[in-house]
């Protein structure tokens, strides 16, 4: 093959690739497992940049985006100090009925922007969100001095 | 390659799976729940599945053991970003009223090939709060190794300043600043350090009784390296909120003086001498004939010959220093304005 004079852009690589990752990531990110919901933001933003998003299921990504959500059980419990978004991964997304003595509900601040993000980018529609729940329980989450605990 | 596993004493011990341990015969081992669909599903090893699956068992339990504390070693290995369990694992130190200090050498251990990772630095803070004042001098020891391989990590530099301020350990800090200095002049951190020591170590008595010291030191560094932004924006900070001294000591405008002699287009020795002249000062002949020799060393120059020092000071950042060209332009018609 002829070299080309100028570098091109290996478009369709990165499409397989990205197109992979969106199916099954390698077992060397399983230390990063935590950030799930960040690795899956950079596929399926990476695809949709391609314009490529056809060849993802969006209902199942969608899907599975929200069943990271954290509800509060009772308006009461917005009162708590607890953040109420997306956990970032199933590590830290375990049931708290399941456990003896339930630390936190695992919410995650960046983990949320990657959550509505996807949601965003495969179309779901954000009315369905709970934004005030999300936006009086993020409050919790602000420090003293203006800053933001994760 | 197989991780290590703190319960097996023998080191030539191969790793055995927890399916096949017998202390851990009793536990039914939980699997993960990726829903119908996973998506970006991770490929995990067998390995890594199987610790996971007997961890979640005992978290789920909220089984505080050795075992458990054996098992959260083992996951931290595999993964530690896992911050669950890492929260777990002080749940279980705590029950088990555990040597925090074998806990320290643990994590020192997985920290020096995770220099970065945020709930290292987390527990190591935790630890330290436990073990106390005591501990302060070891910690400094680690911080130093991470940082003489990494002069930046800024969770190095954050547990240092956090473990002089809550457990001291300041006696030997302004030392090893000098030291850091003397290997890079350039190591912004360790300004930063050295701020922080000259202020707040209560050895010292603070800034007003090292400013004079401080600032013939940092005149130095200013002339042995004038284009290193980093003793200038110090030699700033030594006058914080005392711009009245700052324009009484002459050695200020003298090392602006000088670097200039020699580098007519310094930013840094330009700009502190437009912060003076706006403070109230004075400029000597010398100051004055030295700007107006640059300010006409341009060829371009247009400028009325009367214009005011600070104004022709202006003029020629706006020349030299491009990058802020319209902050120049605009602090000139402040300065226009004032007049």
């Amino acid at each position: 093959m002829a070299e080309p004079e100028q570098p091109e852009f290996a478009r369709e690589r990165h499409v397989l690739f990205l197109e992979a990752m969106a199916s099954e990531l390698p077992a060397d990110y399983a230390s990063q497992e935590v950030n799930h919901l960040t690795l899956a933001y950079f596929a399926v933003a990476g695809l949709s940049l391609l314009r490529e998003l056809d060849s993802v299921n969006k209902d199942q990504i969608a899907k599975w985006i929200l069943s990271f959500q954290v509800h509060p059980k009772t308006d009461n419990e917005l009162d708590n100090g607890q953040f109420y978004g997306f956990c970032g991964s199933r590590t830290t997304q375990f049931p708290s009925t399941n456990m003896k003595d339930p630390c936190h509900n695992g919410s995650h601040l960046a983990s949320t922007y990657s959550a509505l993000a996807i949601l965003k980018i495969v179309g779901y529609d954000l009315a369905n969100i709970d934004n005030k729940v999300l936006l009086s329980s993020m409050r919790n989450l602000q420090q003293p001095d203006g800053r933001y605990a994760f | 390659m197989a991780p290590s596993s703190t319960s097996s004493e023998g080191a030539s011990d191969e790793w055995l799976p927890p399916s096949r341990r017998p202390e851990l015969a009793d536990v039914v081992p939980v699997t993960q729940d990726d829903g119908p669909h996973p998506v970006v599903a991770i490929a995990y090893r067998d390995e890594f599945r199987e610790v996971m699956d007997y961890f979640r068992a005992l978290y789920f339990a909220g089984e505080r053991s050795v075992r458990a504390l054996h098992l959260t070693a083992e996951v931290i290995d595999l993964n530690p970003g896992n911050y669950t369990v890492w929260h777990f694992r002080r749940l279980v130190l705590e029950a088990l009223d555990a040597d925090l200090r074998e806990e320290m050498d643990f994590v020192d251990r997985i920290a020096e090939c995770n220099p970065k990772n945020y709930q290292i630095w987390h527990h190591k803070r935790w630890l330290a709060e436990k073990l106390g004042p005591d501990i302060a001098n070891k910690e400094h020891e680690f911080t130093r190794k991470i940082l003489s391989m990494d002069a930046k990590n800024y969770h190095a530099w954050s547990h240092r300043q956090w473990v002089l301020q809550a457990l001291g350990g300041w006696e030997t800090e302004l030392q090893y600043c000098n030291q850091l200095l003397e290997e890079d002049v350039f190591n912004n951190s360790a300004w930063n350090q050295r701020y922080l020591v000259i202020t707040s170590s209560p050895l010292l008595g603070g800034l007003a009784a090292m400013r004079d010291s401080e600032v013939d030191y940092t005149v130095g560094a200013i002339l042995a390296n004038p284009q290193n932004e980093s003793p200038w924006r110090y030699l700033k900070g030594l006058y914080k909120g005392e711009n009245n001294l700052l324009m009484a000591d002459e050695r200020i405008s003298d090392v602006c003086l000088k670097v200039l002699k020699h580098d007519s287009t310094c930013v840094f020795a330009l700009s502190l001498l437009l912060d003076l002249l706006q403070i109230g000062l004075q400029p000597s002949d010398e100051l004055k004939g030295t700007i107006e020799a640059i300010k006409n060393s341009d060829p371009e120059a247009d400028e009325a010959v009367d214009a005011d020092l600070a104004t022709a000071i202006c003029s020629i950042l706006q020349r030299c220093d491009p990058l802020r060209i319209n902050y120049w332009s605009w602090y000139r018609t402040t300065i226009s304005s004032q007049t």
